[in-house]
Formats: structure tokens, C-alpha cells, sequence
């Protein structure tokens, strides 16, 4: 008998806890029941699905030495809405973890160049918790975030205890009367920090159109495709390799990815302004 | 030793990308063939766009994979830049269409001759989607008309894809009479599965297409069987998931074969290792080319 892989069995879980980051965006915790433990790698992603309403990928946004996970999930649709009317003690279900995380292995003692937009801070929160817990193994590590406004910034609480062990730089696209950071595009804040770029490992999450201009800008510092990372969001349907729905530049991003070297996917990401990829 | 000429056209192997199973994405298209595949299957093309089924249209089930994607793809617009970019990389190109009547297969045809196509497959065969494939595919008559149609107005091969059905050699044997340059044989068996827990069926669809290891005996006893009563050639598709199961296939009469679901399991090395161990056990068992292996197994 042969057994496949990816068998579709959502593992019944409960929500223990909801957090709300942004007017449309909400962080749940979520224990898996029957299981002591949930172990995961930072960039992976499970399925979630919300009974009667559907499944849907998102970023595993928590740490990886807790028990329960967490994701951040901006409401957009049929599942992420029936989501947001769930409460503490509902029950979804979870497959999962699926797909390639952050390189660590390559990122050990190495300086790390973190650049997020917007949602795309949540699957590299788990990577930022994951470098604060084993600090020593890391060289230098800026964090560097942008957001449509200050309202629209993710896990505001914890940027003072990221602060004391990385160095974090915000930016919105536009400001208002209490803010006193940077405005403009997230990639203004390369130019407030100087990289190693021989010895520094990039990262990056957002929409297709940032990561576009950022990769062009580290490019232009001299960071090698072999050192720049991106992690890509592409609607999926079935998370196994099979509808092809996912892929891009030859590959699927629902089992190859989401995070991608851009040595292997710089085709796609240079065509993304004619290509007018429609969402991150 | 690999190679064939299959109703006309080159091949460098007969190891073929079976319809569907990596999308509509020609990125993917040349990642089989960067592997070694010898020819390529388009994806299904309908007439309009189609956005396929909602999620869930995939599960595993015991021996193989249950789906019903809903023939999801860009419509007859996205025909032509596929076509021509698989012909200029120098790939053999057959694209399979789906027509609910005549005129839209005649439609599609045409469209995949004007964009010199190699070959037509027609999807006679899918099992899940309303109207198209098996549902016409099963009406012998309409079947004969529409290969009929195409070969009288288009000076292009046609391979109709025939699914499971009790008379699949009798209208194999009428499609050959049509004019076929050869047929493929099976396409996935309708299925289904239930969710004991929500008591009710697992795919959005409800039934889906049955691939994978479960479906490749039965596929075995249909070329088996067909390869008796046709001169146009077998293009066999079903549950290949080792090199074995290709040999399998040529032995019971194929002269071409399709792989699909097997890429998702094993990724698309898996044409490479492929053709190595065929060609490592045709050295071992003293064939020298491919045409020795075909229908080997009948007396
Ligand atoms: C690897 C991966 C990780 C992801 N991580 C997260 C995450 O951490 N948090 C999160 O909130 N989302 C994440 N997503 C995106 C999320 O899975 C989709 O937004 C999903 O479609 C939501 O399902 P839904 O049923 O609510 O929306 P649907 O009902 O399917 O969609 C509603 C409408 O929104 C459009 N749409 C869907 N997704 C997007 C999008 N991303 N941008 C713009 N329009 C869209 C659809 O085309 C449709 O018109 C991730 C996706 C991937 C592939
Ligand atoms: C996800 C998926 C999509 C498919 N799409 C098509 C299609 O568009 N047209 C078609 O003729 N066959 C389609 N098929 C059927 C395959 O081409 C093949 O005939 C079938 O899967 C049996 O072979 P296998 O067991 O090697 O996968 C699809 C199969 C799968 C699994
Ligand atoms: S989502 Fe279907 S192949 Fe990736």
C-alpha cells in the first residue's frame, strides 16, 4: 500500500486567545488540541480552516518555543471574515506546517537585513523572536518596517523589547499628528543604515511592488542574488503542488517556497510591475 | 534508443506530461522539460476563462489523489502566447481542449493550428466538470463527429483522451476510424471521499478524479485491451509512480507515455531518474530501442 503525503486530515484546534493589532487585522493564538506541542521552522505557513466557510494559508507569526501558534490575519474575504467572528473557545481546524522557512542555517553569524511591509511583518516576527531568543548566534540584525500609517503598524507593544536586541527602523507611507519617524517607503530606511552587503544575509516580505524596488535597491548596494531571500504570498488552492496555481518562475510556492532565493525567482520578481501582480 | 515517432512527430522519449497536473504556467512547463521530458500537454483550454472549483479540490486518499480543480485555465485568449513559447524553446506541444459541442472544439483547433501546435489532445474524458469531457466523450457518435470536424479542416494530428467506460475500446476503435493519429487512454476515475466527522463529501465538488497508484492496473487492462483492436498508436496515462510502471505501459502496448500525479510526490527529478532505469534495464535485458518493449506482453 502506498501511503501519500499531505493527507487531508485538519487537526481540530482551539482559539485561546485574540489580539487586535489594526482596525482590520487580528492576531490569534490558536492551541492544536491533542498535541503537546506545535514545532515549526520561522517562514512556514499552515492551512487554516474555519468549518463551513473554507481554508486559507497564513504565516506562522509566533515563536517557536511555545506551545500554541499564532497567526496575524488581515480580514479580507470568506475565511478570514468567518474568522473574525469567531471567539476564544471556537474551534477551527489546522494542517500543517507546510513549506520552506528563513535559510537559517546560512544566516548563522552573519548579519541580517530584515525588510518588511505592511502584513508582511508576520511570517519574520517569528524570525525576529526567534533571533532574539538565541542572540549570540547572530552578527548585526536591523529590522527595517514600513506601513501605510502609524495605525496600520503590526506588534507596536513589542518593539521596545525588539529594540534592546535589534535594530529596528519604522516608517509610514503617511504619517499624522503624533508621529515623529520617518515618512515615506520602506526603502528610505536603507539608506539610515550601512550594510555589510559581502557578509550580510537579506530578507524580505511584502507587497510583490516593495519587494520588487527593494531587491532593485540592494542590487544597486551590491548584495549577490545567492544573499537576498524573499518570502511570496500567491493564492493557492490546494497547498500540495498539484492545481499550479501558486507558481512562479518554474516553481511552487505552496511546497518550494514561500521563501525563495532571489537567484531562483529574479525573473518573477523583475516582471512585477508590467507583470501588475495584483496583492501581496 | 529512446526516441519515437509517434503519428509523425519526433519525440527524444516517449515519457510525456500528462494534462493538468502542473497548472497552466508555461514556467512549469519548461522545468519538466529542462528534466527530460520528451513532449509536453498543455493544460486543458475552454473556450472561456474558466475559474475552476473553490477549495477543497484536492485530497489524498488512500492510493492516489481525489480532484476536481474544475478545468481552471486563461480560455482560448490564452492559447496562442503558450503555444508559441513552448514551440520556440523547440518543444514538442500538444494541447489538449475541451469543447462542449463541435463548433468549440473546431474553435479551439484552430486556434492550436494557427499557433503550430504539433498535435491536439482532446479532453473527451475529464470527470467532474458539467457539460465538458467525459459527458461528451461518452456519446460515441458526437466523439466521431468532432474528430471528423477536425481532421477534415485542419492538416494537424489528433489524439482524442478517452476515459474509463465500458465500451473505452469500441470507441477507441470508432475514433481510429474517425481519423485519430492515436488515442490517449485512461484520464482519471470519478471518485469520492467523505469527511465522517462534518458527514458530507470532502471536495467542494463532491466528486472528483481518481489518480495516482490506484488507477494504474485498470489502466494497464484498458491498453492492454485496446492495443488488440487499434493500428494507431497508444498514448497510455495513469498511475505511473515508478519506472516500472512505465515499462508496463509499453509492454501492454503503449507507445507513449504520460506521467502526472507521481511529479507531485516525487518532484520532477523523477522524469531524469525515469529514463535512466529504463534505459538501464533495456541495456540489462538486451532491447535495443523502444519499438522491442511495445506490446511485448501480448502473445
Ligand atoms: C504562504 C502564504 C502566507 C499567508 N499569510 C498570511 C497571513 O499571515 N495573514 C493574512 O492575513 N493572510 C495571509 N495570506 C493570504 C491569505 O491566505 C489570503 O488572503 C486568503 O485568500 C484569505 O482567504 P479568504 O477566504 O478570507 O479570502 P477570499 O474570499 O478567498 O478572497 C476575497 C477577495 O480578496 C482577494 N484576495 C485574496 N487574497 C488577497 C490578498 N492577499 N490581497 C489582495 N486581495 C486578495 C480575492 O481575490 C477575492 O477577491 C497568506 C497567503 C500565503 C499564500
Ligand atoms: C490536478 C490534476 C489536474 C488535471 N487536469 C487535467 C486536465 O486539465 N485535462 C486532462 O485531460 N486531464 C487532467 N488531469 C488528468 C491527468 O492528465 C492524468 O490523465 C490523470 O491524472 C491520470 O494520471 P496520473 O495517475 O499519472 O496522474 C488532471 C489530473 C490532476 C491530478
Ligand atoms: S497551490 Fe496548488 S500547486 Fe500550489
Amino acid at each position: 500500500m502506498v501511503s501519500m503525503k499531505n493527507p487531508y486530515i485538519p487537526t481540530k484546534a482551539i482559539i485561546t486567545h485574540i489580539r487586535n493589532e489594526t482596525p482590520d487585522t487580528k492576531t490569534f493564538r490558536i492551541r492544536i488540541l491533542d498535541q503537546n506541542e506545535f514545532s515549526f521552522t520561522p517562514g512556514q505557513f499552515i492551512q487554516l480552516s474555519v468549518f463551513g466557510f473554507g481554508e486559507a494559508p497564513f504565516s506562522i507569526a509566533g515563536s517557536t518555543n511555545e506551545k500554541e501558534l499564532e497567526i496575524t490575519v488581515r480580514r479580507i474575504g470568506t475565511v478570514t471574515g468567518a474568522l473574525f467572528r469567531k471567539n476564544v473557545g471556537d474551534i477551527v481546524g489546522v494542517r500543517g506546517p507546510f513549506g520552506k522557512g528563513w535559510p537559517i542555517g546560512l544566516m548563522l553569524r552573519r548579519n541580517i537585513l530584515i525588510i518588511a511591509g505592511g502584513l508582511g511583518l508576520a511570517p519574520l516576527r517569528s524570525l525576529v523572536h526567534y533571533i532574539i531568543l538565541n542572540r549570540e548566534e547572530f552578527g548585526k540584525v536591523y529590522l527595517l518596517y514600513g506601513a501605510r500609517t502609524p495605525a496600520d503598524l503590526l506588534y507596536k507593544d513589542e518593539f521596545n523589547t525588539w529594540s534592546r536586541y535589534i535594530d529596528l527602523h519604522l516608517t509610514v507611507d503617511k504619517g499624522d499628528n503624533y508621529w515623529k519617524g520617518r515618512v515615506g517607503l520602506v526603502t528610505i530606511l536603507l539608506d539610515d543604515v550601512s550594510v555589510d552587503t559581502e557578509d550580510t544575509i537579506a530578507l524580505q516580505c511584502g507587497p510583490p511592488i516593495m519587494m520588487h524596488f527593494v531587491s532593485k535597491k540592494l542590487k544597486s548596494l551590491g548584495f549577490p542574488d545567492e544573499n537576498i531571500y524573499l518570502s511570496l504570498e500567491r493564492l493557492m488552492k490546494c497547498g500540495m503542488g498539484f492545481c499550479g496555481r501558486c507558481t512562479v518562475s518554474g516553481r511552487y510556492v505552496c511546497i518550494e517556497g514561500p521563501v525563495f532565493c532571489y537567484a531562483d525567482i529574479k525573473s518573477f520578481i523583475e516582471a512585477i510591475p508590467e507583470a501588475g501582480v495584483e496583492h501581496a | 534508443m529512446l526516441q519515437i515517432d509517434l503519428a509523425g512527430i519526433k519525440l527524444r522519449n516517449f515519457l510525456i506530461l500528462a494534462s493538468g497536473v502542473v497548472g497552466s504556467d508555461v514556467s512549469m512547463y519548461l522545468r519538466a522539460w529542462e528534466n527530460g521530458i520528451g513532449a509536453i500537454v498543455t493544460k486543458t483550454f475552454t473556450i472561456e476563462r474558466r475559474e475552476g472549483f473553490t477549495t477543497p479540490i484536492i485530497t489524498a486518499v488512500r492510493c492516489g489523489y481525489l480532484n476536481a480543480v474544475g478545468l481552471e485555465n486563461p480560455g482560448k485568449e490564452g492559447m496562442k502566447p503558450v503555444i508559441e513559447y513552448l514551440k520556440k524553446c523547440g518543444i514538442p506541444t500538444i494541447v489538449s481542449i475541451a469543447g462542449r459541442d463541435v463548433d468549440e472544439f473546431l474553435q479551439l483547433a484552430s486556434i492550436a493550428y494557427e499557433s503550430n501546435a504539433d498535435a491536439v489532445e482532446l479532453n473527451l474524458s475529464c470527470p467532474h466538470a458539467k457539460g465538458l469531457g467525459l459527458e461528451i466523450g461518452l456519446d460515441r457518435e458526437l466523439t466521431v463527429r468532432i474528430i471528423k470536424r477536425i481532421k477534415d479542416d485542419f492538416d494537424m494530428k489528433v489524439f482524442p483522451k478517452l476515459g474509463l467506460s465500458s465500451n473505452v475500446t469500441e470507441i477507441a476503435k470508432s475514433a481510429e476510424v474517425a481519423g485519430a493519429d492515436g488515442v490517449v487512454l485512461i484520464n482519471t476515475i470519478r471518485g469520492m471521499k467523505i469527511d465522517i466527522w462534518l458527514a458530507k463529501p470532502v471536495l467542494s465538488n463532491k466528486f472528483g478524479g481518481l489518480s495516482g497508484p490506484a488507477i494504474h492496473p485498470i489502466a494497464v487492462a484498458v491498453v492492454y485491451q485496446a492495443y488488440e483492436h487499434l493500428n494507431i498508436p497508444i498514448i497510455a496515462s495513469g498511475g505511473v509512480w515508478d519506472w516500472e510502471d512505465v515499462v508496463e505501459f509499453l509492454m501492454a502496448g503503449a507507445k507513449a507515455v504520460q506521467i502526472g500525479s507521481v511529479l507531485t510526490d516525487k518532484g520532477f527529478e523523477f522524469i531524469r531518474e525515469t529514463i535512466e532505469n529504463i534505459k538501464n534495464f533495456m541495456n540489462s535485458r538486451g532491447y535495443k530501442s523502444v519499438e522491442e518493449l511495445i506490446g511485448v506482453a501480448h502473445e
